[in-house]
């Protein structure tokens, strides 16, 4: 269907009009129902960033942009890696447990989500099971609060506290 | 060198290694079809000579990146006789001029396309699976100058990576090159390689059908929810449709017109999907086996099953670089795939495919009203008709449905609504463009054009 038409010609003008029509529909009819997929779409993935774009270009360092995609799962990472000791072998908590205290799924508990994030550590996975006991240094999660506890510390029970991380397992 | 000069340098080499193998293959196609084709070819020739040079364990390094988008641009052009004669033809091939409604539609993707851009650039890779896959590799690459990095070689990762470090190599390899020219996320690969799909399948449709029904078409498949995220996202599936479906249109070219040079490039295609996705031999070749009785009808038995085995030998032998050469001969530590593996069971087959129908493609919420629209158009047209007018396609889009099913079966990692569901990426476009060969819509394209030029009938 490549027949030379000229560009400008009534049929044509009708045709445009009728385009920016489909087009205005798709993109922009019964976004808020479900009526209209490609509208919800088309404003979730492109309207919201053209809407928000000039606030977003402020962020220019990639740790903020980092932390608005990847929130605690970037935060908590950021907060251990620079307090782990030479000596330490963290033991990561079950996923369970980071998604008590998170909006979003605690991917930061999965050893190569935390290696992406932070580069390569001593760190245990919860499931490792063969390798668990091999950890001393355990992350306390609280409401707006997270720490590392070691075997020996005082303010911690480091088997309550692997009873806490087996809870919902 | 400044990212931008490097990505442009880049870019340019890549579409001559792709132009280079076009030329060298001689498919009757034009240049609106040569060009998008040719920077997809482009970077799977990239990222083989780059692994190339990781098995000869050559450092990465930014100059290496560089150094390997050269080679590949020569590679292909050292046949010069033949290749230089099928520059010399492209001048002279027919022009065709926009028309106002595709200004129109050019007018939306291009402020799409500078989105996907945008966002690509600003955000970090996002996916977990890119994150803890492809892109995780990528990176430590980048920082260890090696493949065997830290990923596998770490004694406290290397027992807990599953599958996602494994995956088919052509994505990671382009978050290694754009992570080399110095792009914090790399991730600027994924949309040129949208736009090039998508300038491909309009050109396509362009091709099939009156420009207006063609471009409201190509909006429906631009604008495709679950895709359209995937523009600026890093993930192998979209990168594996824009490989498969070329493949398969080229294919169906080869068939219909009686042209060789179609049917080798739709293998370059096809070997690239294998590159892109581990899944996508089996889809591969199910549609090729599935196919042969068209193949054979135009030509011969005899041809169309010696086409069949130099395809699959082709294929084959792209698919084994990564999973067998490379996984035993360089990696310290192997993916547990047969312990996934799982044997055909008649009662799971039936699980997997009432979940593909109900859950994934039926929701409107993924793919739009694409998969609602087609059967309706489909049914109408075989009963008015009383023949199917897109055999091909339709062979290649039932091979796909027959293909998840079957993955979905066999391998417990392929999970319904998440591995097959990107795998439907494939399907989106095939549907499409088998919609647009439908006579329903052929009579429409034909009203419009009568109407559009002036004539009464």
């Amino acid at each position: 269907m490549t027949d030379r038409l000229p560009v400008m010609s009534r049929q044509g003008v009708i045709l445009a009009i009728i385009m920016v029509g489909v087009i205005y529909v798709l993109i922009s009819v019964g976004g808020d129902s479900d009526a209209n997929p490609y509208a919800a779409s088309y404003q979730s993935r492109i309207g919201l960033y053209a809407e928000k774009r000039d606030s977003l270009n402020k962020r220019r360092q990639m740790s903020e942009r980092m932390f608005a995609r990847h929130v605690a799962n970037y935060e908590i990472p950021q907060y251990i890696a620079p307090r782990l000791r030479p000596t330490d072998t963290l033991l990561l908590p079950p996923m369970s447990y980071g998604n008590r205290y998170m909006r979003d799924k605690a991917y930061w508990t999965d050893p190569r989500f935390f290696a992406w994030m932070v580069g390569f550590h001593n760190v245990i996975p919860w499931n490792d099971a063969a390798r668990r006991s091999q950890a001393n240094a355990f992350i306390v999660l609280e409401p707006n609060m997270i720490w590392i506890a070691r075997r020996g510390s005082r303010n911690v029970n480091i088997d309550s506290l692997l009873t806490e991380y087996g809870r919902e397992q | 060198m400044n990212t931008t000069v490097s990505l442009v340098i880049t870019l340019l080499l890549q579409l001559v290694s792709g132009l280079g193998v076009i030329a060298l293959l001689r498919p009757r196609i034009t240049r609106s079809v040569a060009i998008p084709s040719a920077v997809l070819i482009g970077m799977f020739m990239h990222t083989l000579v780059l692994f190339a040079c990781a098995l000869a364990s050559v450092e990465i390094t930014r100059s290496l990146g560089m150094i390997s988008a050269v080679v590949a641009a020569v590679l292909p052009n050292l046949a010069w006789p033949r290749v230089s004669k099928s520059y010399g033809e492209w001048p002279a091939m027919p022009k065709w001029s926009l028309s106002l409604s595709d200004i129109v539609t050019l007018g939306l993707a291009s402020y799409l396309a500078y989105a996907a851009f945008w966002a690509a650039w600003y955000w970090p890779v996002t996916p977990f699976d890119a994150v803890v896959g492809i892109d995780l590799v990528a990176k430590t690459a980048v920082e260890d100058g090696t493949l065997v990095n830290r990923v596998f070689t770490d004694p406290f990762l290397s027992q807990h990576l599953s599958n996602q470090p494994f995956y088919a190599p052509f994505a990671m390899f382009l978050q290694v090159i754009y992570r080399l020219m110095g792009y914090a996320s790399g991730q600027m690969w994924v949309p040129i390689v949208a736009v090039c799909f998508m300038w491909f399948t309009w050109v396509e449709l362009r091709r099939t059908l009156h420009h207006v029904l063609a471009n409201v078409l190509w909006l429906l498949l631009l604008l495709t929810p679950e895709m359209l995220g995937y523009t600026y996202l890093v993930q192998t599936d979209y990168l594996n449709a824009a490989m498969f479906v070329p493949g398969v249109l080229l294919f169906w070219r080869a068939i219909r017109e009686d042209d060789r040079g179609s049917m080798w490039l739709s293998t370059v295609f096809f070997a690239a999907a294998c590159w892109s996705r581990t899944d996508a031999i089996i889809l591969v070749e199910l549609g090729l086996i599935a196919s042969l009785p068209l193949v054979a009808r135009a030509s011969s038995w005899k041809h169309a099953t010696q086409t069949f085995v130099v395809q699959s030998v082709i294929m084959g032998v792209v698919f084994a670089l990564w999973h067998v050469l490379y996984f035993n001969a360089y990696l310290p530590v192997r993916p547990s795939t047969s312990d996934q593996l799982l044997g055909f069971d008649l009662a799971r087959a039936l699980t997997v495919s009432t979940s593909l129908f109900t859950n994934v493609i039926a929701d409107v919420d993924y793919w739009g009203w694409v998969f609602l629209v087609f059967p309706v158009v489909l049914i109408a047209d075989i009963v008015r008709q009383r023949k199917i007018e897109t055999p091909m396609l339709l062979v290649w889009i039932g091979a796909l449905l027959v293909g998840f099913i079957v993955i979905g079966t066999i391998f417990s990692a392929a999970i319904v609504e998440q591995t097959l569901r990107r795998g439907i990426f494939k399907l989106v476009p095939l549907v499409v463009l088998a919609m647009a060969g439908t006579q329903l819509l052929q009579t429409a394209s034909r009203y419009l054009s009568n109407w559009e030029a002036g004539r009464t009938s």
